[in-house]
């Protein structure tokens, strides 16, 4: 995409302390500058046109079923934590959707974004998203759409099928059920470790979020989700 | 306040679509565009704050 020099009168303050949050951030400032500058203009022109988003949402056709339950989706994760990468919105689609095809999966992506808001991307084509809980709320307010998952009605679980060896009875249920918020903590311990970090950089990420885990529950997770993979 | 001179290289795009949106709002550009350049980055500064919280 083309550049093009821009010349501005600016205050002093911000100028420094931006210039500064730059440096520190990319540990140089010619090339990066304006990269930054730029993203400053966006969220500023993105915020202001907030206020008429509701105009341009309602403007937009209902969703398909597939486009809810992942806005749904989207919506309850971004509970549990804001931050989420593109690798695990993709995983979640090939896997609870069902959807393989390339161009598929990008326009569930692209429906996505419209509720992200980009953090910052890493060598490896990893994308930090922040979940714009606001933005689901008012779009799914537009269109009808129930967010939460409705209470479920008690259903007595089946007996675990049972064998019986040598007078003892055996249940031959062994994998463990997990509740939708463990598999979501799950998915993200296991974006952040199969993106390089170690276990302690992965607990000071989840501290930065809210959630106080211990390494040893991470490690857990971890294995956890290794074993399950080559079962 | 004191102001200072900002040099840097954005997007065509970005550079256009932030011109037509502060001449959209004020009407002009003379004086607004350097205090709406300074809005926005001051917001990114306070957010990128308040994300790192």
């Amino acid at each position: 995409m083309g550049k093009v020099r821009m010349c501005v009168w600016i205050d002093e303050d911000i100028y420094y302390s931006f210039k500064e949050w730059v440096m520190k951030k990319h540990k140089k400032v010619q090339g990066v500058m304006g990269e930054e500058v730029g993203r400053a203009i966006l969220l500023l022109m993105n915020l202001e046109s907030q206020e008429n988003s509701e105009e341009a949402l309602l403007k937009a056709t209902k969703p398909r079923k597939k486009y809810i339950e992942l806005l749904k989706w989207l919506y309850n994760i971004g509970k549990l934590s804001p931050i989420i990468t593109n690798k695990a919105i993709e995983r979640w689609i090939r896997e609870h959707l069902g959807v393989m095809s390339k161009s598929t999966i990008h326009s569930y992506m692209s429906f996505a974004k419209t509720f992200l808001w980009e953090e910052r991307r890493t060598k490896g084509g990893l994308i930090e998203y922040s979940i714009l809980l606001d933005k689901i709320e008012k779009y799914a307010k537009i269109h009808n759409i129930e967010l939460e998952e409705p209470a479920r009605t008690t259903v007595k679980e089946p007996e675990p099928s049972k064998v019986t060896i040598r007078g003892f009875e055996v249940s031959l249920e062994t994998t463990s059920k997990k509740t939708p918020n463990q598999s979501a903590l799950a998915e993200i311990v296991m974006d952040l470790y199969q993106s390089g970090y170690s276990a302690s950089e992965i607990v000071n990420k989840l501290e930065a979020l809210g959630l106080n885990i211990s390494a040893n529950r991470v490690l857990n997770i971890i294995r956890r989700e290794l074993r399950n993979e080559f079962v | 306040m004191e102001k200072v001179k900002l040099f840097v290289w954005v997007d065509k795009e970005v550079y256009d679509r932030f011109k037509e949106y502060v001449f959209k709002k004020y009407g002009k550009l003379h004086r607004v565009f350097g205090l709406e350049l300074t809005k926005a980055m001051k917001l990114y500064l306070e957010k990128e704050a308040l994300s790192k919280r």
